[in-house]
């Protein structure tokens, strides 16, 4: 995520006090999706933050239509617990009547009724060029409203412009400029989740799925669900299969079935067509391999489940951060800005503008009617086509096409380290299935390093197996890791490592997990002058919870314990807000790191986190319960007030979850209940989140690509290059890989066991704004 | 729940070989059947056999019949689907297919078999087992077999288990699956409507069920659907516009979303089908909204079971066993059943009999009869939903004496379905005319902010208010721990100014303590002189007068989820062992069936508490556990100890002191997983049986109108609690539970029905019986004086 250059410039509008605070107005059309509400929250609490006068205008351009109490005034109460709700509470709806001029007048004129200056839209591109149409026509309305006699002259002056700030919310993330949408990776977790279930079921039937998912004219759905949940054949309509896709889809079904695999799953967008612009239905293609393969096909439209349900870790996190932007953008907007659509790239928030956003979607749109699916391809981000190819690769069984020649085919040794992690398995399917698509040997390491050096010679099979396509084939969802992982580090016993090396003809090392991979990997480099069995090239795949490998500022796992600690304060949170004044510490885990306290905080909308890098001291802790009294003091035990404080699980040697929670009941005076909970190593999360599967499906088929440049190099060459020993990463807004010696050297915090300046430490700021924990002065 | 006879099996000679077959449609709990089945029999010291791919394994033999080990089901209670296959297969239709299938079982000496399946599969499996005995005399006289080869194959029997999503075998209240996939309805349900609330659309949704509408019934009730179509009972001849009146009428009173539930066999009083599209057709025309159609497809087949699968399917794997142990040739063939929470054994002829007869009543057009056909909860729950649903029926209006004032309010620990039973309260008393009164924040809500300017905590429910309800956990109400006692003067107050004439409570212990002191106030009070009825909710089921108090559902799902994602970070990193704290207060209950549900090693109750022989005893197991399975996959342990087993020995202790008893070999950590076990979003169970007992429980406290102050108080039936009994609902007068049922020190019931479940998490687990008994012995000194060694005193 980005460093946010949080710059507080106000350019000077005209005259007196009434200029300070304006009055800003939020407001969601179109399509709902997971997280607006969370918008919403975030634009009204930094609004008031800020000092501003917040607005919600409700049902969408219905509302502001209609005016009245459709546009209300928003307190800080009234947004309380709006981060964890689905869909949007303030309403939306389709109208016709802001289709029209005069709509649109009432609508100013409500505007001016209420003094609103500024309008946050949260929707889809079609309400998004609503209201840039809106703004462009605005000043003409106002003079329309003179003359019309409804407004006097000096109420319009103030008025002459208004800016509006976009955020864009939708499940199908159809907008260009923006990895995500608002919505998207929840209606995406709706859709894997779906298919997990029908996994089960297809298992023991040995059956085949037709899976219709949304997205008219973006297959981003379908795609991101193919790649999560290994689905076998695709649809979408960036990308139409080629021209007789009827046998070679049922080759690669019959294919797959002739090696083992009881289930068929098919993904087709529910915008999906072939070259010649022809909709492919679900219907045809169950009909198709139920005649020609003889599965018996069922096929299953997910409807819209995938809109609904509560939002995912990461759509909170967005739609909070985008919120705040948001705001932000309106505060040092001036009239000639051009209107701004808050965008993420990689994780890097930032403002584009509103209009050739929308520009470039329209015209994605365009291509695809023009059959230039090529071109098409290319509007999307990097990103989407990487993930097709991906796709491709992880399902592609025999095209023999893909083979290297014999000697460029290398053994890859892949082994788990550190603490299971969600998307561990997805990783290594993904390099499991490249390996064999290039004829490379996929050589799995069982149970980490003490598994190899004192199980590899097991009988019956011992911890060094070959995988072949099937094994990995249905790891594609499964949580913790199916080789095995821990904490055991090379440097209990290198002779025996470096023996086994040999012994197995390793000449890459894919190595997946956490501070602790990070620590094997570094001793390992260190020891090539002693060992030759070590100087193969090794790349790290960062893949823990606490999300404290440096060298990324993302390593796949945190996202599902970032799911997995949502849910768990969510249950919290409603057995708190039942019994009203009840306060929660949680201990999360995250080692020395308080990335994920702070990000779940910012999830969960926690009072105050407590991070190792700050500590925990006496007097942060008078003041926070201060805080918490007078809190508790001020409103009368009516609606939802569960109050979630997140402890780091290092925060302090001291001052223990266990203290924290006595001291603070021992000072409430009996006035609140306080209790902790530890969640403990529910963190590590189940069903591992798609993100972090699609995540480790791309860092799997990068990291395998990246090794086989490497491959060929003598032991020496390798052992002197230091891009030999690598981790691959999300830094700022790109993915790269960043040598190891390097890393170590400058940007790794030993003692902590983490990296250095941490890119989050910007986000307590927002975590204390967005709960009205007190500032004071360090 | 489960309750059944421990009864010692008698095992002849060389044990029975039992097989184990999965067929039809798949449903969740199949392998956890599996797990039990095998393991029942290994305990009882049989062998067991896995038939793979369901029917067709039968007829091809070989490996596809597979004699199964202790560790071979390891961990398969939290698959989805069937481990073992099923599949279709034309060859067992005819005779020939079962020549070869009965060959194939006496070639691997199987003599019994457990099916588990549709109702099509079973009535295959007694047909099987009818001309079984013909299929002998075939094998001889086709030569393939000899006469004495044949002598101890004479019968086979089979025992039937139900696994199906749509719940239609009747007999029974819940087969094998049907609230899995009840829940992946709910679950797609709850996430169609935060669109459908946002867009004010309308949802028709078309479930599972050709002839059976338990699932959209069930749906319905637990969503809060507008309208629902089942086969059973089709909606009226002009359902056109009554379903639209009724939703034009939601809409103007405000309600924001639409969802109509259709099951996919739904027809009208004229048996001409009815599909999810013309009821969208019907609903954008003449209502006016626009309307989306969204068909769950299979997905309701799918996931894991949950915990409530896991249970039935564990239970009646064992009792599928004890059912083959103790059969003699001619006792007919038994299915397993469940009835409220009793697993019986029905014979499966007449079961079957009984649920071709419904499918012939809805041919026939005899609703009446097909509705008799499903058991009693069905037409309760058919007609709770019309309850809820409905708001105008002005002819169910009571005339304006018999209205009255229900006060409703949740005390204690928040629970799931509170919301939901608030909901089927207020929805059923806007119907029949009375006035819901909704008691914000329990008692102390009432008696610190009943007069609270702009609003007190004393506010009437609104259909409106209530009505999106029925999905949220915790509750929307408020409530606390706080007891009347703490003011009765002020409460009593409240209840004359509010004019409050019956009381409904819905909560755990503290509500049941609550209303023994209001009812005991009463001698005081004249105010607390109303019926009242306590619906009991809570996540540690301690409520006496109930084997099941709503919250406990999906507490145990929360715990569960909550364990498996606990195991797989033990099997991730192998040797390590969890000690899970669990809630529950002085009662094992939510231990001893979540260790029931995820195959928990060992269980510490309060009722047992814990010792140090004990532990040395299981630490011992647990060595030679770690000891004998060598870096195999998937080994994590689990150990659920009560929060209140012991003071001395906490969660914690017992964590270190394994982990330094293990001597390094394995590891262990304990987890305290807190609060989240009361779950978030409400179990379906939780939701329907709330509804079911709040509608229940409104009806009981109807014929208490007009009684005055003094009968009431005389009458003991007139403090109640709601609960189900062994195999019916009843509500059971507060007086005598107080004084017989209720152990007021551990805050629990008395002789808990579940205790007998300890020990077939026992027996699943292979923790030896031992443990539970004491040691003794230690050396002898120089001059020899022997020592006795006191247990804790």
């Amino acid at each position: 995520m980005a460093d946010i250059e949080v710059t507080e410039a106000i350019k000077p509008a005209e005259g007196g006090k009434a200029a300070k605070g304006k009055k800003i107005a939020v407001m969601t059309s179109g399509g709902d999706s997971p997280g607006m509400s969370g918008a919403v929250r975030a634009v009204v609490r930094q609004t008031l933050a800020s000092g501003c006068i917040s607005f919600a205008v409700y049902e969408g351009y219905q509302g502001l239509v209609d005016g009245g109490d459709m546009i209300k005034k928003m307190a800080w109460e009234d947004v309380r617990g709006w981060l964890s709700e689905g869909g949007t509470l303030i309403g939306t709806a389709r109208c016709k009547a802001f289709m029209e001029r005069p709509g649109r007048l009432t609508a100013a004129n409500n505007m001016i009724e209420k003094g609103i200056d500024a309008l946050v839209i949260c929707g889809g591109d079609g309400s998004l060029t609503g209201a840039d149409k809106f703004r462009a026509e605005w000043p003409g309305l106002m003079d329309e409203l003179v003359q019309k006699g409804l407004r006097k002259e000096e109420e319009v002056r103030a008025h002459r412009h208004l800016n509006i700030v976009g955020l864009v919310g939708s499940i199908d993330n159809d907008l260009s400029g923006t990895d995500a949408t608002i919505g998207c990776y929840s209606s995406l977790e709706r859709i894997c989740q779906a298919i997990d279930y029908i996994d089960a079921t297809a298992l023991s039937h040995q059956r085949a799925f037709v899976i219709e998912v949304m997205g008219r004219h973006c297959g981003w759905l379908a795609l991101m669900a193919g790649v999560s949940c290994g689905a076998d054949f695709i649809f979408i309509p960036e990308n139409p299969p080629s021209e007789n896709w009827e046998d070679d889809m049922c080759n690669v079904v019959k294919k797959h079935r002739e090696m083992g695999k009881r289930k068929t799953i098919i993904i087709v967008a529910e915008g999906a067509h072939d070259r010649q612009l022809n909709h492919i239905s679900p219907n045809q293609v169950k009909d198709l391999l139920s005649d020609r393969v003889g599965l018996d096909t069922r096929v299953t439209t997910l409807g819209h489940v995938q809109r609904g349900g509560p939002p995912s870790a990461y759509d909170r996190m967005l739609a909070t951060l985008q919120g705040v932007e948001a705001v932000k953008a309106v505060l040092d907007s001036t009239p000639e800005t051009e209107s701004p659509v808050i965008c993420i790239v990689e994780n890097k928030i930032v403002r584009k503008p509103l209009v050739d956003a929308i520009a470039k979607t329209k015209e994605v749109a365009a291509m695809i009617e023009r059959k230039d699916f090529a071109g098409a391809m290319k509007g999307r981000d990097a990103e989407f086509e990487e993930f097709l190819e991906a796709f491709n690769i992880t399902t592609a069984t025999d095209q023999s096409g893909m083979l290297l020649p014999k000697e460029q085919r290398m053994r890859v040794g892949l082994i788990h380290v550190g603490a299971p992690a969600g998307g561990m398995n997805a990783a290594t399917r993904a390099a499991v299935a490249y390996c064999l698509v290039k004829g490379h040997t996929p050589v799995a390491l069982y149970n980490g390093f003490p598994g190899l050096c004192r199980h590899h010679d097991d009988e019956p099979l011992g911890s060094v197996r070959e995988l072949g396509w099937l094994d990995a084939e249905s790891w594609a969802s499964r949580g913790g890791s199916e080789i095995g992982t821990n904490r055991g580090l090379p440097a209990e016993d290198f002779e025996k490592t470096a023996f086994c090396f040999e012994k197995y003809r390793l000449d890459a090392l894919f190595v997946v997990g956490g501070f602790e991979a990070f620590t094997a990997v570094s001793q390992l480099r260190k020891e090539r002058k002693n060992y030759d069995a070590f100087k193969i090239p090794m790349v790290i795949l960062p893949a823990t919870v606490s999300n404290n490998v440096p060298g990324t500022e993302y390593s796949i796992g945190s996202d599902t314990c970032l799911n997995a600690l949502i849910g768990y304060c969510d249950a919290i949170k409603q057995s708190a807000s039942a019994s009203r004044r009840r306060v929660f510490v949680v201990e999360t885990q995250g080692g020395a790191s308080g990335y994920v306290a702070t990000i779940a905080g910012l999830a969960i909308g926690a009072l105050a986190v407590y991070t190792p890098e700050e500590g925990i001291h006496l007097n942060m802790l008078v003041e926070d319960i201060a805080y918490l009294k007078q809190h508790f003091a001020t409103d009368k035990g009516h609606a939802r007030t569960g109050k979630i404080i997140l402890r780091n699980e290092k925060a302090s040697k001291v001052y223990t979850t266990q203290v924290v929670a006595d001291i603070i009941k021992e000072e409430s005076g009996g006035r609140f209940d306080c209790r902790f909970a530890i969640p403990g190593h529910v963190q590590q999360g189940g069903t591992p989140s798609p993100m972090d599967r699609v995540r480790a499906v791309r860092f799997g088929v990068k990291s395998l690509q990246y090794l086989e440049k490497l491959h060929g190099r003598s032991r020496e060459e390798i052992a002197a290059d230091p891009m030999s020993a690598t981790v691959i990463g999300i830094r700022g807004a790109r993915v790269k890989f960043s040598s190891m010696e390097r890393i170590e050297a400058e940007e790794t915090d030993w003692k902590d066991r983490r990296p250095k300046d941490e890119f989050w430490m910007g986000l307590g700021e927002v975590v204390n704004t967005l709960s009205g924990r007190p500032k004071r002065a360090r | 729940m489960a309750e059944m006879e421990v009864s010692p099996p008698q095992v002849p000679a060389g044990g029975k070989r039992i097989g184990v077959v999965t067929s039809g449609g798949d449903s969740p709990g199949m392998n956890s059947v599996v797990r039990a089945v095998v393991r029942q029999s290994i305990a009882s010291g049989c062998t067991a056999f896995a038939v793979y791919e369901g029917y067709q394994g039968l007829v091809d033999g070989g490996d596809m019949i597979r004699e199964m080990a202790w560790e071979d089901v390891r961990g398969w209670t939290s698959e989805g689907g069937t481990l073992i296959g099923t599949a279709r297969c034309m060859a067992f239709m005819e005779r020939s297919g079962r020549l070869t299938a009965a060959n194939n079982l006496v070639e691997k000496g199987i003599d019994a078999l457990i099916i588990c399946g549709g109702d099509g599969s079973l009535t295959g499996a007694d047909r099987f087992r009818a001309e079984w005995p013909s299929l002998m005399d075939e094998l001889i006289s086709s030569g393939k077999r000899t006469e004495d080869e044949l002598k101890p194959f004479r019968h086979l029997n089979i025992v039937g288990l139900v696994g199906s999503i749509d719940n239609d075998l009747s007999g029974t209240d819940a087969t094998i699956g049907c609230y899995s996939s009840l829940q992946r309805i709910c679950q797609s349900i709850d996430f169609i409507d935060a669109t459908a609330f946002s867009h004010q659309r309308a949802f028709v949704i078309e479930v599972m069920g050709r002839h059976c509408g338990w699932l959209a019934l069930m749906a319905g009730v637990s969503c809060g659907a507008d309208f629902i179509m089942i086969p059973e009972n089709p909606p009226s001849e002009n359902w056109e516009e009554e379903m639209c009146s009724i939703i034009k009428k939601h809409r103007q009173m405000g309600k924001r979303k639409t969802i109509v539930i259709v099951a996919e066999g739904a027809h009208d009083r004229k048996l001409n089908k009815i599909s999810a599209v013309m009821v969208k057709d019907l609903l954008s025309q003449k209502v006016g909204l626009d309307t989306r159609v969204t068909t769950l497809g299979h997905v309701q087949r799918g996931g894991p079971p949950c915990a409530y699968d896991r249970m039935l399917a564990t239970l009646q794997g064992v009792e599928a066993v004890k059912a083959v142990l103790d059969a003699t040739p001619e006792t007919e063939s038994p299915v397993i059943c469940i009835v409220e929470n009793k697993i019986v054994r029905k014979p499966l002829l007449d079961a079957i009999a009984k649920t071709q007869e419904v499918a012939a009543h809805i041919q026939n057009m005899d609703f009446e009869a097909a509705m008799r056909g499903r058991d009693a909860e069905f037409e309760e729950f058919l007609h709770a939903f019309n309850i809820t649903a409905a708001t105008d029926k002005p002819d169910m209006l009571l005339p304006e004496e018999k209205r009255m004032r229900v006060g409703i309010i949740h005390v204690g620990a928040p629970a799931g379905g509170m919301n939901a039973a608030t909901r089927a309260a207020t929805a059923y008393c806007l119907t029949k005319g009375h006035t819901p009164i909704a008691l914000h924040n329990g008692f102390p809500g009432l008696c610190r902010h009943h007069d609270d300017k702009p609003e007190g905590s004393v506010r009437e429910l609104k259909w409106l208010d209530a009505e999106n309800w029925a999905s949220r956990g915790g509750s929307e109400i408020g409530t606390n721990r706080g007891l009347p006692s703490e003011d009765f003067k002020t409460t009593a107050y409240c209840f004359e100014k509010y004019k409050i004439d019956a009381l409904f409570v819905v909560g755990g212990f503290e509500a049941f303590t609550a209303v023994s002191e209001l009812r005991k106030a009463r001698a005081d009070y004249d105010a607390f002189k109303i019926p009242m009825v306590i619906l009991p909710a809570t996540v540690s089921n301690n409520v006496p007068g109930t084997e099941y108090s709503i919250g406990s559902d999906t507490c145990l799902n929360a715990l569960i989820d909550y364990c498996d994602a606990i195991k797989q970070s033990a099997s991730a990193s192998r040797r390590r062992v969890f000690v899970v704290e669990t809630q529950g207060g002085a009662s094992g209950y939510i231990a001893t069936i979540a260790g029931l549900s995820i195959g928990a090693v060992a269980v510490y109750t309060p009722e047992e508490g814990i010792h140090l022989d004990m532990l040395v005893e299981d630490i011992k197991f647990l060595k030679k556990q770690f000891g004998k399975d060598k870096g195999a996959d998937r080994s994590g342990k689990i150990i659920l100890r009560n929060e209140k087993a012991s003071k001395v020995y906490t969660t914690e202790i017992i964590a270190n002191i394994i982990k330094e008893e293990s001597g390094g070999k394995f590891d262990s950590r304990f987890a305290v997983p807190g609060h989240v076990q009361q779950g978030g979003t409400p179990s379906p169970m939780d939701r329907g049986r709330a509804v079911r007992f709040g509608v229940k429980s409104l009806q009981y406290l109807e014929n208490y109108v007009g009684k005055s102050k003094q009968e009431i108080n005389d009458d003991q039936m007139s403090v109640t609690v709601i609960g189900i009994r062994g195999a019916r609902v009843k509500f059971s007068p507060m007086e005598r539970i107080e004084r017989e049922e209720t152990d007021w020190k551990d805050r629990r019931p008395k002789n808990e029905f579940w205790m007998s479940l300890v020990d077939v998490v026992d027996t699943l687990s292979g923790r030896s019986k031992a443990s539970r008994t004491t040691l003794t012995g230690s050396p002898g000194l120089v001059n020899g004086g022997p020592i006795t060694n006191g247990t804790a005193k």
